[in-house]
């Protein structure tokens, strides 16, 4: 028997839908590079090896130095603002079920997810104000990689004149006791994360490369620099002479720790004064 | 059905020519109608009741409440159902699949049978503040050939079309690591007719491409945050196969069949695969009314 003609029809339709809905699939979602190219992982593995011979005899002088990088460094409103932009990669990355930390080997499914999340954030400006204003405060947006179900180390986030009002984190209590701090930052940030992103309660567990302009109270200047942030402290590495050689300096509250490669100093910032503690 | 060709011949007898009367003598002519013959069946048609992953519906005005499937039959060749099991995902998998299909038998002539069959299932996975859907849609074309009285194969490719929208929670479209991408499987299904009624059945099934299922969502976190998501998500395995014996029973108001074997468990309807391979098991049983 004779098919009839509109089956034939029904059946090529039917075909070619087939064929054109798995052709039209999506593509492999494209992972992006991060701005700054830095290798954040081995700048992260440089702080467990300080390459400074202190002079245990000359540390006075070695501390003022420290003390004067310390005084450039943004130490006591870039830590919030960092938390803050990764507890916003954090929330949505809980939302979908995605891994918060590079630690988690999988989602709880099995199955593997390789995603691109970027998170937009209109900066507070310094006024106070209630409603977001991009072109008055600018904005920052971070970025963080899921890739195969695993939170990939390395994000990054790049501000566009960025105007934050933010309370000094805990680790510097010591140099600024201010509620607020009005700070500025235009540039990138990469990031090498060491733990968890941050929860509303915790704050970044991470290496921070920054590049670009900072200002705090009204002083700009290029800036250039890397910081491991924690709940507890901030560290920051301080040349100590022309060849590169550095020690690592660890903030906690009013206590500057001083690695070299062959000794330790614990210093009072209140007082000036170091004790030798390796 | 098959094999419902009815002959129906009339056959003219004449004299032969060299012992034809004289010409002027009227030649008798005998006419008779042979009655259609109904040739007899290759396998018994209870055999052919089996609709469940084959070309053969489950017939007009039918109404079959099955474990795998509920299904009416609008016509002989239009079949309209859903799936119970993915609708019971919600005690496992704590989320919802609506889920509708609809069977067409395009061909049923002598050995060959040949259906479509589509579904369309939806799985919400909002959660909080976050909604969003998971579509699943796959297209399958299934084959019967009878070979031989003691031998039907049913075959069938099977492409599933699957995309997420919105922001919700990705890891609730999955259960149990079973998680709805594009895929194309390809299934083969012997049923060895025993009796009137009981038919050994030796099936094997594996997804020859796994795809992904790709999603992009753009949620606002709060009145300062914006965040964009996009990405592709696999399953574990993305080969996953299973081979199952077992028998049915195919009475007039009751189908019963039972088996086991080993594999990735294929959520039927649904057609995804869990990752774990372990003793897959193969049950159904229907009233058909």
């Amino acid at each position: 028997m004779r098919w009839p003609e509109w089956k034939w029809r029904a059946a090529l339709l039917a075909g070619g839908w087939l064929i054109g809905a798995a052709a039209c699939g999506p593509g492999k979602v494209a992972l992006p590079s991060p701005p700054l190219g830095t290798d954040v992982a081995a700048v992260n593995a440089s702080y467990q090896m300080p390459t400074a011979v202190l002079d245990t005899s000359q540390i006075d002088q070695t501390y003022m130095t420290v003390k004067a990088r310390l005084d450039q460094l943004p130490v006591d409103w870039l830590p919030p603002l960092v938390a803050d932009v990764l507890n916003a990669l954090q929330k949505r990355l809980q939302a979908s079920g995605l891994p918060d930390s590079p630690a988690m080997k999988d989602i709880p499914s099995g199955a593997k997810v390789t995603s691109v999340l970027e998170v937009k954030r209109i900066c507070n400006g310094w006024n106070g104000s209630s409603t977001p204003d991009e072109a008055a405060d600018g904005s920052i947006t971070a970025t963080a990689l899921v890739e195969e179900g695993v939170l990939q180390p390395v994000a990054w986030a790049t501000a566009q004149q960025c105007q934050e009002q933010v309370m000094p984190s805990s680790a510097s209590s010591a140099l600024n006791q201010a509620l607020t701090v009005n700070g500025s930052l235009d540039g990138s940030l990469e990031f090498y994360l060491l733990g968890q992103l941050p929860d509303a309660t915790n704050g970044a567990d991470a290496l921070v490369a920054f590049a670009g302009t900072a200002s705090v109270g009204g002083q700009t200047g290029s800036a250039s620099f890397d910081m491991q942030l924690s709940d507890d402290f901030v560290k920051f590495k301080v040349s100590t002479d022309s060849a590169g050689d550095y020690v690592v300096v660890t903030l906690m509250g009013a206590t500057l720790q001083i690695d070299g490669a062959n000794a330790g100093f614990s210093c009072d910032i209140g007082s000036a004064t170091c004790a030798q503690n390796r | 059905m098959f094999l419902s060709g009815v002959v129906a011949t009339t056959i003219l007898f004449g004299r032969a020519a060299a012992a034809a009367p004289a010409a002027d003598e009227e030649a008798p002519v005998v006419s008779r109608t042979i009655e259609p013959v109904e040739p007899p069946p290759l396998v018994p048609p209870e055999a052919l009741r089996l609709d469940q992953g084959t070309a053969y519906m489950v017939g007009r005005h039918t109404l079959k409440l099955g474990l795998l499937a509920f299904e009416f039959g609008i016509t002989e060749k239009l079949s309209v159902g859903t799936d119970p099991p993915s609708w019971a995902v919600r005690a496992i998998g704590k989320i919802w699949i609506p889920n509708l299909h609809v069977k067409y038998q395009f061909w049923d002539r002598g050995r060959l049978a040949i259906a479509g069959h589509v579904g369309g299932y939806v799985a919400d996975i909002s959660s909080g503040d976050n909604s969003g859907v998971v579509f699943e849609v796959p297209f399958s074309a299934l084959a019967s050939v009878i070979c031989t009285r003691h031998l039907i194969l049913h075959g069938d490719v099977t492409y599933v079309f699957a995309r997420a929208v919105g922001n919700g929670d990705l890891t609730r479209a999955t259960v149990h690591g079973a998680a709805a991408v594009r895929a194309l499987q390809t299934g083969l299904m012997a049923q060895i007719p025993l009796t009137r009624v009981f038919s050994l059945l030796a099936l094997g099934r594996v997804q020859v491409y796994t795809g992904d299922i790709g999603f992009s969502a753009n949620t606002q976190i709060d009145s300062y945050t914006s965040a964009t998501l996009n990405g592709t998500m696999v399953p574990a395995v993305q080969h996953p196969w299973q081979v199952v014996a077992g028998g049915t029973f195919l009475w007039k108001h009751f189908y019963l069949t039972a088996g086991a074997g080993y594999g990735n468990f294929f959520v039927p309807g649904l057609e995804v695969a869990v990752p774990k391979r372990s003793v897959v098991p193969f049950l159904n049983l229907a009233v058909v009314l």
